[in-house]
């Protein structure tokens, strides 16, 4: 979905274009913000904001990219804009020193992960990931979320955050050991030895 | 032989499948002859599961669509959407692109 026809038809008030739209990326869109950590009316009204500006937006998409990415742009801007508001940016601690700590000089393990019983822990590591995950920058957070859960290309969420591959890369290195480090702290995967 | 910092920067950003054959053969081998290596990249994946499984159940009831559909055929909250997003100004660009060019504080 991301014909130059759609914007026409979208920029027109179609309103059987703009429910297909709704009806395909409504649940993508409202997950990403629940998973940002967004309450569910929170989640809802960014939902319907993000459609509604990209309603209006229409005129300049013209098919220039696909609906997805101009979609999770917005409501990139949108969570960044709800954050800035709420004055709830917080760093939990800084991570990269905790990763770096773990590497001797030669480049290997000094102090190597644990195997975690997966299975058993779960559950919990559920319940904690997500104050793991809300204490990370909402870049950070996007840019996990749109890959391991809405499965978005490495182009793709480049575009949405308005970054090259290389520095996604290096956003989603920190992120995965932000989090990891944050829930070994929390007592999972064997944190500690 | 590729060291276990490089291996676990390649398999947490997400390039290890990119690398060229003969890096992504050495990183099997390392692998294959690391525990500790084996391990983390156990960990990176059951993080992604995890995330994915708890985003997944915490929005299992869904948005109401028809809300949503309402929203975008109302002009006047078309336009208070747009508000702060400088779409009107981002002629040729995505919302990222402009998002981009701001300063980075978030």
């Amino acid at each position: 979905m991301g014909s130059p026809d759609l914007a026409g038809r979208i920029r027109a008030g179609d309103e059987v274009a703009i429910r297909a739209v709704v009806e395909t990326y409504a649940d993508q869109v409202y997950r990403t913000a629940r998973g940002s950590g967004m309450g569910v009316e929170a989640a809802e009204d960014v939902t319907q904001n993000t459609f509604a500006a990209f309603v209006e937006s229409a005129p300049r998409f013209e098919g220039r990219s696909h609906v997805r990415t101009w979609l999770f742009g917005i409501l990139y801007r949108k969570l960044a804009e709800a954050r800035r508001e709420n004055h709830r940016e917080r760093w939990v601690e800084p991570m990269e020193e905790a990763v770096e700590q773990r590497f001797l000089a030669n480049g290997r393990w000094g102090r190597p992960p644990q195997r975690a019983d997966a299975r058993a822990q779960a559950q919990e590591a559920r319940r904690e990931i997500g104050s793991c995950l809300e204490g990370q920058p909402i870049r950070y957070r996007m840019a996990f979320l749109l890959r391991e859960v809405e499965g978005l290309t490495t182009e793709e969420i480049a575009k949405v955050l308005g970054v090259t591959p290389n520095h996604l890369g290096v956003l989603l290195y920190r992120v995965r050991n932000r989090l990891r480090e944050c829930l070994e702290s929390k007592g999972f995967g064997g944190g500690g030895s | 032989m590729i060291s276990c910092r490089e291996l676990a920067r390649l398999q947490a950003s997400g390039e290890l499948a990119h690398q060229p054959f003969l890096q992504r053969l050495s990183a099997r081998f390392h692998l294959w002859m690391c525990k500790p290596c084996r391990q983390y990249g156990d960990q990176i994946r059951e993080l992604g599961k995890v995330v994915r499984d708890g985003v997944r159940e915490a929005s299992s009831d869904g948005p109401c669509k028809e809300s949503i559909i309402q929203a975008c055929l109302c002009p006047e909250r078309r336009a208070e959407a747009c508000k702060g997003l400088e779409i009107e100004r981002a002629e040729g660009e995505s919302p990222a692109t402009v998002a981009a060019a701001r300063p980075k504080n978030s």
